[in-house]
């Protein structure tokens, strides 16, 4: 019955389930006439080596077909390597179907199963099938003797046997690549608590986490923006508008830096007005009145200023922050007792 | 538009408002201070847009408008809002009349030049609705015919501020229609002085006219003309998406203060008032600052404020000068 069940897979793998059938009849008939030697017939033979194995081991199952060359065999399937065919066989590796002899027409080809078996016993397997298809011809042929095989277990005397302690762990030298991973994750955390602790002191402490870059006096932005837009040459291509608004934001931000006026948010006249309560001197407010005057009609009235008038409000621009800033001495706060004014001598040494 | 063009505007600006002078002259004569009110009222005069003035009583409110009317020559007709008040004493009714066997139409008090709807808020919606919808239209339909209002038109509604007993107060859409609401304040003590030494005189100043209601048409047509850059449509659109969405203005302060922002009626009330303001200050281009001189008067009746700010007392006043302040000026 073994050997119908892999027929029965074989037919089935190979799709002949149509005559399914027929092959079960043929394959009776076959067992009745196999012994009969026929003449024309391919010869199968099969042979196990070794044929005694020890439980687990692996066994070798070879099947030859001496044939025509026009006679197509096909070798039975015992399934997938790696796959159980039977409950107690398993199939470990097929390989190629392998010429062994050739002669004229005749020639001889194998095909060799690696299986193994864990249960120990005495098996007997019978014959192999090998389908044979010859033009209008289709039979089963089996190999000429049955084979069997024993496995053998350990033969264990228990009497004999000592009941020893379970192995303890080998103690293997410890190796850098082990703990590199403890090591890392280990650093990182304490990196992280760290900064933790760090970030949670500055804040406590109200200071900045990140050094504040000393703070540009306002005129030096004024100064390098008014000549980066000079560079530019707005109004010289066309651009008055663009040219004076560029102007009036660069004079708006001087004003916001140097005299706390939010003139960024404030009209002309606003200016105006905050300018002249900062105590400007007639000429300075002038200049600012000159520029926020054209610039207001520029923007506001595309009033198109000649390049005299361009020019001159660039420089009055210009010459105003540079005569109102603030130099280094009058930012140190003034109000200081008699007695805690430095000395000359004292003012000496720190020039 | 070039620089000529600019200059050719600018002037033919300065002989159409030379009369500005004059009325601000002739209103100077009866009204003693009050000069937010006078220019508030030339504003809505020039731009053809109607004034809801909130004052306590007896801040010259009837009197400004009285002057104006004479000034310009125009017909005045005052209404006193109150609870039994019905829309066809405002806007008229047909009568029947026994000796002609038909009905003849009687038009209402709404069919004047300037009107001065007093303490509107004390009549109820009915009427309120019949007198917003004369402004919005600038017509009334009596029966079946439709009549045009007088060109120019100009309704100053009154609201007082102290009694809200009783009254209707107008609705947001409603509010909406009136192009500002002035809020008008008391006398300066110099102004005081005066406003006593003006009555104890015993003969009291009367205006002169000094301009014609057609003069004040051709005037509007020029204000149209009135040159606003790119730039001040920026700054108004700015100011007004500043009271939709103050977060994008780094306004997030006021943001739980607002309930709803400017219309867009808003942002066209601020243009035209805008403009009429330069007008006023005989420029024919718009700045800034004419755009800031009328957004308190144009927004103050368009910002919907939260119970939050209400129980902070924040009034929208407040948070116009807030935006003000934070929107960038061109």
């Amino acid at each position: 019955m073994f050997l119908h069940r892999y027929l029965y897979r074989y037919m089935k793998r190979t799709r002949y389930s149509i005559v399914f059938a027929a092959l079960v009849g043929l394959m009776f008939v076959g067992r009745l006439f196999s012994q009969v030697p026929q003449s024309g017939l391919p010869e199968v033979s099969a042979r196990i080596t070794p044929d005694t194995i020890l439980i687990g081991d692996r066994f070798r199952l070879t099947i030859e077909v001496s044939k025509d060359l026009a006679q197509v065999v096909d070798f039975p399937n015992f399934g997938e390597a790696g796959a159980t065919s039977r409950d107690t066989f398993e199939v470990v590796s097929v390989s190629g179907i392998d010429t062994l002899s050739r002669s004229g027409r005749q020639h001889t080809i194998s095909l060799t199963y690696e299986m193994t078996c864990f249960e120990a016993g005495s098996y007997n397997l019978g014959r192999f099938p090998v389908l044979y298809l010859d033009k209008n011809v289709m039979d089963t042929l089996y190999s000429k003797e049955p084979l069997s095989l024993v496995v053998r277990t350990f033969e264990i005397d228990t009497t004999k046997q000592q009941i020893v302690d379970i192995k303890k762990p080998i103690h293997t030298p410890l190796q850098f690549r082990e703990i590199r991973n403890y090591l890392l994750w280990g650093l990182l955390a304490l990196a992280l608590i760290g900064l933790g602790i760090w970030l949670f002191i500055k804040m406590k402490r109200r200071e900045s986490i990140f050094a504040p870059r000393p703070e540009e006096p306002p005129h030096v932005t004024a100064i390098r923006a008014l000549e980066d837009m000079h560079e530019q040459k707005l109004w010289q291509n066309g651009k008055h508008k663009q040219y004076y608004t560029l102007l009036t934001d660069i004079i708006r931000t001087y004003l916001e830096g140097r005299y706390g006026i939010s003139a960024g948010e404030m009209t002309s006249d606003e200016i105006r007005s905050a300018l002249r309560s900062a105590g400007l001197e007639t000429l300075e407010y002038d200049r600012m009145d000159r520029l926020f005057s054209t610039a207001d009609l520029v923007k506001f009235a595309k009033f198109i200023p000649d390049a005299d008038e361009n020019e001159r409000l660039y420089s009055d621009s210009y010459y105003f922050v540079e005569d109102t800033k603030l130099l280094p001495t009058e930012q140190v706060p003034p109000a200081k007792e008699e007695s805690e004014l430095p000395t000359e001598k004292g003012e000496e040494d720190n020039r | 538009m070039n620089e000529v063009d600019i200059k050719e505007l600018n002037e033919r600006i300065r002989q159409q408002s030379a009369f500005v002078d004059l009325l601000n002259m002739e209103m100077g004569k009866v009204i003693i201070g009050q000069r937010h009110l006078v220019d508030s009222l030339l504003i809505g005069l020039l731009s053809g847009g109607h004034i809801l003035l909130e004052g306590v009583p007896g801040l010259a409110k009837t009197l400004a408008i009285t002057t104006l009317s004479q000034a310009v020559d125009a017909h005045f007709s005052r209404i006193q809002f109150t609870p039994d008040l019905l829309p066809a004493d405002l806007i008229g009714t047909l009568i029947y009349s026994q000796k002609s066997e038909e009905f003849t139409v009687k038009k209402g008090p709404v069919f004047a030049n300037f009107v001065l709807a007093d303490e509107i808020n004390r009549s109820p919606a009915k009427v309120q609705s019949a007198l917003l919808e004369a402004m919005q239209e600038r017509q009334v339909t009596i029966g079946d015919t439709t009549y045009p209002l007088p060109r120019p038109f100009l309704v100053l509604a009154t609201q007082n501020p102290l009694e809200q007993e009783g009254t209707y107060p107008l609705p947001e859409a409603q509010v909406d229609r009136f192009m500002l609401k002035v809020c008008i304040t008391y006398p300066k003590r110099e102004e005081e002085k005066q406003i006593i030494r003006q009555n104890m005189q015993g003969t009291f100043p009367r205006a002169t006219k000094v301009i014609s209601p057609e003069d004040i048409l051709k005037a509007r047509e020029v204000v149209n003309e009135v040159y606003m850059d790119e730039k001040i449509e920026r700054y108004i659109v700015d100011i007004i998406f500043a009271t939709r969405t103050p977060e994008e203005y780094q306004l997030d302060n006021i943001r739980s203060l607002i309930s709803y922002g400017g219309s867009p009626r808003a942002s066209i009330s601020l243009a035209k008032a805008s403009k009429a303001y330069a007008f006023i200050k005989r420029r024919g281009y718009v700045i800034p600052e004419d755009v800031r001189a009328v957004a308190h008067d144009v927004l103050r009746h368009r910002i919907g404020l939260t119970y939050e700010a209400e129980a902070e007392n924040i009034s929208s006043e407040d948070l116009i000068t807030e935006i003000l302040n934070r929107v960038d000026v061109p």
